[in-house]
């Protein structure tokens, strides 16, 4: 198994997996002509980064890969994952990281079973544990020989992909614009997985309450295209 | 710099609810709000001598809500933080156990420049408890132009239903390191407010708030979610710290009157299936004693719970008697 050309795969927003369907509150900020043109998409973005994924999915992801460096039973893990099914509150966001997890799981299972990952899809379909994506995807990654940083930085490259594409889909912007906020961000990437690890326990699940109100509206949302 | 300690433990005697072993230091004070004979359930009020929180106080509450004890506790006033150097901490207990309704809906916190706060909830529900837990932070003292100048302020919260960790909030507000009237933030807002509902019924409240709540105010924006099997979640944002509280106290006066209502039919039910299948004889002396038992009971009984939620009285301090909705709309008219 070749790391790198693994972590491509398995990163890659056509990775079918269904992460295009949700855009995380994205259509209501756009619905609500809050995220509106080039440079509101920017902001947008680079918000999501820096106070939303780096404290939430990128340190769930860095506490699963912390817990597997260090053998963690079982036990542990249960702990994290619902530590993170108390932390996302707004109930579609929640089951974007389920539906995610569960499709992860079944699909690298037929590329290249694991072990720890087979358990934890079926601890989570037998309504044990909730299922969480970070958690899944440090866990194949892990088992992969990829390493932290790899696996951060391709984590926060797909996540700000996804931004850019549904940016380009939604508010509209154009793909050139899409493309340019995705490479202008790349020292901030660089910077939030530099720091990902000294990150202080109690900061792990901070919560923009902003775009927790607006995940919320997305389940009254009259006309939508994505799931959340 | 003052060290405090609240302590309140309400306990279900027959129908009432009455405190016990309770004690609290200077500046704070918990005494009965209004007569004690006025509701079965108890009410409570959070009073203090001092203008706020100071730099070094330390203040440790403890909310202990016994096996079906009702419990409402009320805030005085607006809870002032006072410019810091070290910070100042609140630790607040929470144990309702089963049965047991817990309501506390504190007026708004104010963080004035350079104040420095820790505040963490840990609270226990029993998973046949409920808990109806508000929070309001404001951005600072608005009106004199004072806003986003607080150093920081971290709420933590986390709520266990049975021995699980079910929600878990964790708000950290730090004006100089975050974009705080940009998006995912307040926007254009200075106001956020939290309500959580934990209780059996979330998933029948959630259901009827989807048919309440279908349009948005133009004052203040609001979500609402099922945010866990067993909660719901209100969060708001808005530009005015006592209509966010208005509207606060009167959803959770709602949830209030609607756990009450689910309690009396389950009770009801349970009091039915309890009673011995009378004979043809006895079935009139059996049903007239029962009626006399819990007249108060079968009306609500009769009413649908959609008719309960939505007829659910204003808070006390709230003019009586007023539907849910019309509270509401004239919460956001007076404004």
């Amino acid at each position: 198994m070749q790391p790198l050309l693994t972590l491509l795969q398995i990163n890659d927003s056509m990775f079918p997996i269904g992460s295009f369907t949700h855009s995380y509150g994205l259509e209501s900020y756009v619905s609500q002509g809050i995220v509106h043109n080039t440079p509101t998409a920017k902001v947008y973005a680079n918000n999501m980064l820096r106070h939303s994924i780096y404290y939430n999915d990128a340190a769930f992801l860095q506490k699963a890969w912390a817990l597997l460096e260090a053998k963690k039973s079982v036990r542990e893990f249960q702990k994290l994952d619902e530590m993170i099914t108390a932390l996302k509150a707004p109930a579609e966001i929640r089951d974007a990281s389920k539906k995610l997890a569960v499709r992860f799981l079944k699909l690298t299972q037929e590329l290249h079973p694991v072990k720890r990952c087979s358990n934890y899809l079926s601890k989570i379909q037998e309504g044990k544990l909730h299922g969480h994506y970070a958690v899944a995807f440090a866990m194949y990654a892990h088992a992969s020989g990829i390493t932290l940083k790899d696996a951060l930085l391709a984590f926060y490259y797909n996540t700000l992909n996804g931004i850019v594409t549904n940016c380009a889909k939604l508010v509209p912007i154009g793909q050139g614009d899409a493309q340019k906020i995705l490479f202008d961000l790349q020292a901030t990437i660089k910077q939030l997985v530099d720091e990902q690890e000294n990150m202080e326990e109690e900061m792990v699940g901070l919560c923009c309450i902003g775009q927790e109100i607006r995940c919320m509206q997305h389940e009254k949302q009259y006309s939508r295209l994505y799931i959340s | 710099m003052l060290k405090s300690t609240i302590k309140v433990n309400a306990e279900r005697e027959g129908a009432l609810t009455l405190l016990k072993e309770s004690c609290h230091n200077a500046p704070y004070k918990v005494i009965h709000y209004g007569s004690r004979h006025l509701h079965e359930h108890l009410e409570l009020i959070m009073m203090s001598s001092s203008p706020g929180i100071m730099d070094g106080d330390e203040i440790d509450i403890e909310v202990n809500v016994h096996e079906d004890a009702r419990l409402k506790l009320f805030t005085q006033s607006f809870n002032r933080l006072h410019p810091m150097e070290k910070g100042a901490v609140q630790r607040t207990n929470v144990l309702v156990r089963k049965g047991g309704i817990y309501k506390f809906i504190p007026h708004p916190i104010t963080p004035f420049a350079n104040s420095i706060f820790r505040t963490v909830n840990e609270i226990h529900v029993d998973e046949h408890a409920n808990l109806i837990w508000g929070d309001i932070i404001a951005s600072g003292r608005v009106h004199s132009g004072e806003s986003f100048q607080f150093t920081r302020l971290h709420s933590i919260t986390k709520v266990y239903s049975g021995k699980k960790l079910v929600l878990f909030d964790n708000q950290l507000l730090e004006p100089g390191n975050q974009p705080f009237d940009s998006i995912l933030f307040y926007e254009r807002y200075t106001h956020q407010a939290t309500l959580i509902y934990v209780s059996p019924y979330a998933a029948e409240l959630k259901a009827e708030l989807d048919e309440i709540l279908t349009a948005q105010y133009e004052e203040f924006t609001f979500g609402f979610t099922q945010c866990a099997p067993n909660a719901v979640m209100i969060r708001a944002l808005g530009n005015e710290g006592v209509m966010l509280y208005d509207w606060l106290s009167a959803m959770g006066q709602l949830c209030w009157e609607f756990t009450v209502h689910k309690q009396e039919e389950e009770q009801a039910k349970l009091e039915t299936e309890q009673a011995p299948a009378p004979e043809a004889e006895e079935a009139a002396p059996v049903a007239e004693k029962q009626t006399k038992r819990s007249s108060a009971k079968r009306t609500k009984k009769d009413a649908t719970a959609k008719g309960s939620a939505k007829k659910a009285k204003a808070m006390p301090e709230a003019p009586a008697q007023q539907d849910l909705e019309e509270v509401l709309a004239e919460v956001v008219a007076e404004k």
